[in-house]
């Protein structure tokens, strides 16, 4: 395994420094903690959900990568200086969070954001949608093309051309992909969306039933973690101000 | 500590006006009379005649208390000043209208009066556990719309 470690020394207990090494590894060896810290990476960043077996091949792939280029001895000491750097500023985010966050803001300070920006939490529009899946983009195309014309022979043509339908039910419009949420339209029933291409042999074509406009907003209580995640963030840098000023007896 | 008796005597001290039934005259604000038809809306206008005096004279400490929690979370004081200007000094301000786009959140129509030119103007206030506080908009470069509440 990769170590990174972190020693901080304490020099006339005042100066703070923050050193870190990082090593090859001796055997190439992903743990649960490590797929867990890859789920919850790519949950946070990209808001992007993978399974424990693709975290954990994603790792190991990283790893074996990793490794190569330190057994190559390709990572300089600038390179060195740039993690370093870059590891310090997290550090520093995460301490300015921590003690940001040890503050409770308010109730009428998060209500009153609530009230402002009530447009930001309408509820969220709902569609109800077949999800057709096709392993070849000419049939397909060709199944799109035909039932525009003839809706009714929507199970002759699925036979046909072989499509399965693979999802039925109602989501909210938010919870779709971009490319699918261009496509739909206010008051849109009984429509058919074009071919979406997801892999060479998995094609899907969505048949919207219904859509139904969002009516009323999100309640308060549902949306006061994420008001509170905005107003610290657009006080991080005061915050950080503030705590950095108790240390400047060391120089700053 | 100071400071936070200092808050607590204004929140006091808001509150009790906003109960008194009677709206204050003052020579810098006033109100159409036609547009209050609720205690709530007194309340309203009460913190109108108060919040806008206090701009005209400059009272910013007094402006600051009326301006809605989140802004003033993240505005501190300091920042506030810097922001606020002084283009409403020697001006008169009138209530005309209240609509509401929300049980709780109101649009004030305002007369502006500087010199002898008569500008009309908008508000935003929003009613939230038994007070009512202003929006504070104040961009360098408005949108038309924000430009209409400054």
């Amino acid at each position: 395994m990769i170590r990174l470690s972190i020693f901080i020394f304490l020099i006339f207990s005042s100066l703070l420094a923050v050193e870190f090494d990082i090593q090859r590894d001796s055997s190439i060896e992903v743990t649960k903690s490590d797929v867990n810290a890859l789920k919850r990476y790519l949950k946070e960043k990209f808001k992007f959900h993978i399974s424990d077996k693709g975290a954990r091949k994603v790792v190991k792939e990283n790893r074996i990568l990793a490794n190569e280029y330190l057994k190559k001895d390709l990572l300089k000491k600038q390179d060195k200086d740039l993690l370093k750097i870059e590891l310090e500023m997290k550090l520093a985010d995460k301490f300015t969070e921590y003690l940001q966050r040890k503050i409770k803001i308010p109730e009428n300070v998060l209500k009153s954001y609530y009230y402002d920006h009530r447009e930001d939490y309408k509820q969220s529009d709902e569609v109800t949608l077949e999800r057709i899946r096709f392993k070849n983009f000419d049939e397909a195309m060709k199944f799109y093309n035909e039932i525009l014309k003839q809706k009714e022979k929507k199970d002759h043509l699925l036979k046909k051309y072989h499509g399965k339908v693979i999802y039925k039910g109602t989501v909210k419009k938010e919870r779709l992909k971009n490319s699918i949420q261009s496509f739909l339209k206010e008051e849109m029933q009984n429509t058919y969306l074009p071919p979406m291409v997801l892999q060479a042999d998995r094609i899907d074509v969505y048949y919207v039933h219904t859509y139904q406009k969002a009516k009323g907003y999100k309640p308060y209580i549902k949306v006061k973690k994420e008001i509170e995640n905005i107003l610290y963030k657009r006080t991080f840098n005061r915050e950080r101000e503030k705590i950095l000023s108790r240390y400047s007896h060391e120089g700053l | 500590m100071e400071k936070v008796f200092q808050i607590a005597g204004m929140s006091i001290l808001l509150f009790f006006l906003g109960c008194s039934s009677k709206l204050p005259v003052y020579k810098e604000t006033s109100v159409e009379r036609t547009a209050i038809s609720s205690a709530k809306e007194k309340k309203l206008a009460r913190a109108f005649l108060e919040y806008w005096r206090a701009r005209i004279q400059r009272d910013y400490k007094t402006s600051y208390q009326y301006e809605l929690p989140y802004q003033k979370y993240i505005f501190r004081y300091p920042d506030y000043l810097k922001k606020i200007g002084n283009i409403y000094s020697r001006s008169k301000i009138k209530l005309s209208k209240i609509t509401y786009i929300a049980p709780d959140i109101a649009i004030v129509d305002r007369e502006v009066k500087m010199g002898n030119k008569v500008f009309h103007k908008k508000d935003k206030w929003i009613y939230i556990d038994g007070a009512w506080y202003h929006k504070f908009y104040q961009t360098i470069l408005p949108s038309l719309e924000e430009a209409e509440y400054q």
